[in-house]
């Protein structure tokens, strides 16, 4: 049996079927959150993100335009909230040092979840329009169209923000390893 | 030496699979005479390979379940919003306990 497309999901959704809202939940939740957890780097604010951003989605569920892709829009609701969060807190010195956890196993484990933070900490040191299109492109496998679309943005401008951040990051990973 | 920001663009483009055939052969033409040029390469092809491989972060296993409760408790409207079917009709009008005395007694009339 074929898996139902967002389109099914979602009008069936906007006739109260709970589980095809769930069908949706399912899909989108792991990227909204890994995506509102790159932005943010904080867990409990990645996860009061996602709960906001499927429950925006539901209650403005009559306002989706079906000409656009489904992932577009809740991840435009994703992103949008992911900026609301940061501006409430206003604390960005302490978002780039959440302290690195002690990590058990084998090396590689070890070293692997070592590069993951260094490159997370580097990623919230670079401004939040470039890392916006890094976490959209790397993270959510995104390409220039789809996150010209998300962010109704020109590709032009896609591009030139993600070649610029990639060099911010590059920079600030450098920088890290000087330290 | 400073890389030519067209070729700094196509060496992105590049590991985004985004360049023409004929933009390839000019970046490798250039990237063959350009030492800078072929380690900013290497330096960015090694950073994207970073970033696309780590790991994905999943959330907490009851996340799921916290957002259900809460949209079934924010916006119950839209659990009665569900389209009317013509049985939903039938047990609207002959549900009633008035209509339903009449049948009966109707039924009751034609038996006798």
């Amino acid at each position: 049996m074929t898996k139902p497309d967002d389109t099914d999901l979602i009008n069936r959704c906007m006739q109260g079927d709970r589980n095809a809202f769930e069908g949706l939940l399912v899909k989108y939740e792991k990227p909204v959150f890994n995506a509102a957890f790159r932005m943010l780097n904080n867990s409990e604010d990645a996860k009061d993100v996602t709960q906001t951003v499927f429950l925006r989605a539901y209650e403005n569920l009559d306002h989706f335009d079906p000409h656009f892709r489904f992932f577009s829009w809740i991840y435009r609701i994703a992103l949008n909230e992911t900026i609301n969060c940061l501006n409430k807190r206003n604390r960005t010195e302490e978002l780039a040092r959440e302290p690195i956890a002690e990590t058990e196993g084998p090396d590689d484990a070890a070293n692997s979840d070592q590069r993951s933070k260094r490159i997370q900490t580097a990623l919230m040191t670079i401004k939040t329009e470039y890392r916006t299109v890094i976490v959209l492109k790397h993270f959510l496998d995104c390409n220039y169209i789809e996150i010209s679309e998300i962010l109704e943005i020109p590709e032009k401008k896609v591009k030139s923000r993600l070649y610029s951040g990639r060099q911010m990051l590059k920079i600030a990973l450098q920088d890290s390893q000087l330290d | 030496m400073d890389i030519d920001p067209k070729f700094a663009d196509l060496i992105n483009a590049e590991i985004d699979g985004w360049i023409a055939p004929e933009e390839h052969v000019e970046l490798e033409t250039y990237l063959a005479e350009n030492d800078a040029a072929s380690a900013y390469r290497n330096e960015l092809t090694g950073l994207c390979e970073d970033l696309d491989s780590l790991e994905t972060v999943s959330p907490p296993p009851h996340l799921k379940h916290v957002i259900l409760d809460a949209v079934t408790t924010s916006n119950p409207a839209r659990q009665e919003t569900r389209q009317r079917t013509s049985s939903d009709l039938f047990s609207d009008f002959f549900g009633t306990a008035p209509v339903r005395y009449a049948m009966s007694f109707a039924a009751g009339v034609i038996l006798a």
